[in-house]
């Protein structure tokens, strides 16, 4: 069979996948934008989790660090 | 004290003002790289929420725009990613019925042959292959180099050219 040639190619693409062209989102996407930032806000940060994480594993392995540890809150 | 730089030190206020401004921009262009207007909506959110956590490391003395535009490119490029993953593991048939019309026909192989292209060749196909757009330009959108741009659209050339074959399409 015979291959196509690159310029074949591209005219078949050209003339199947026209180029996009839009005005704008139909809704207004603020709001979102807005609660997608409350909630990045209102999650702890990393590093806390990280925080809690050792505490935990550090308490499994040192039980007599809960005392110490409670003491504290 | 100017739009930017108060966008750079996390001002709220100055965001939305960003945002009116550009996301319809910001949306065409998603649209125009995913061809999935369905996904755009949640793509334009996901990209304003990318630009708004960055804020601190954007140059308030470059474009906002071209900023805002590359970071749209790179969520396009994981909507692809991601869609071309569940669109394996799915593993549907394409759907290969003959339509009535020859030309349709023909349209929805070109477009199905299309849709493998990996997402990195896809975007530069859109631009390159299909709008026509000069490398130079490419390669300041997507942040990479010309000569990548050159090497992508070569290989997407080559690409598509197989899949022309595998879907029965002779010249």
């Amino acid at each position: 069979m015979n291959r196509l040639s690159d310029e074949k190619a591209l005219e078949l693409l050209r003339g199947a996948m026209t180029a996009r062209s839009v005005d704008g989102p139909p809704d207004d996407l603020w709001p979102r934008v807005r609660h997608r930032i409350g909630r990045a806000a209102n999650r702890p940060p990393l590093g806390d989790w990280v925080l809690a994480a050792a505490l935990v594993v550090l308490c499994l392995l040192r039980p007599s660090l809960v005392g110490i540890l409670l003491l504290h809150f | 004290m100017d739009l930017l730089d108060r966008f750079v030190r996390g001002d709220l206020e100055a965001f939305e003002l960003l945002f009116r401004q550009f996301h319809r921009e910001v949306y065409g262009w998603v649209v125009r790289l995913t061809r999935d207007p369905s996904a755009a909506e949640d793509l334009t959110v996901e990209v304003f929420w990318r630009i708004y956590r960055a804020h601190a490391r954007f140059d308030a003395t470059r474009s906002f725009g071209a900023w805002a535009r590359r970071i749209a490119s790179n969520a396009a490029l994981d909507h692809l990613r991601r869609a071309r993953r569940e669109r394996e593991a799915s593993s549907v048939p394409p759907d290969r019925t003959p339509d009535s019309s020859g030309r349709r026909d023909l349209h929805l192989r070109v477009e199905r042959a299309f849709l493998t292209l990996p997402p990195k060749l896809r975007i530069v196909a859109e631009l390159a292959l299909i709008e026509n757009w000069p490398q130079e330009e490419i390669a300041n959108t997507l942040g990479i180099s010309r000569s990548a741009v050159k090497a992508r659209a070569f290989r997407a050339t080559k690409h598509l050219k197989d899949a022309f074959e595998r879907e029965g399409i002779e010249p």
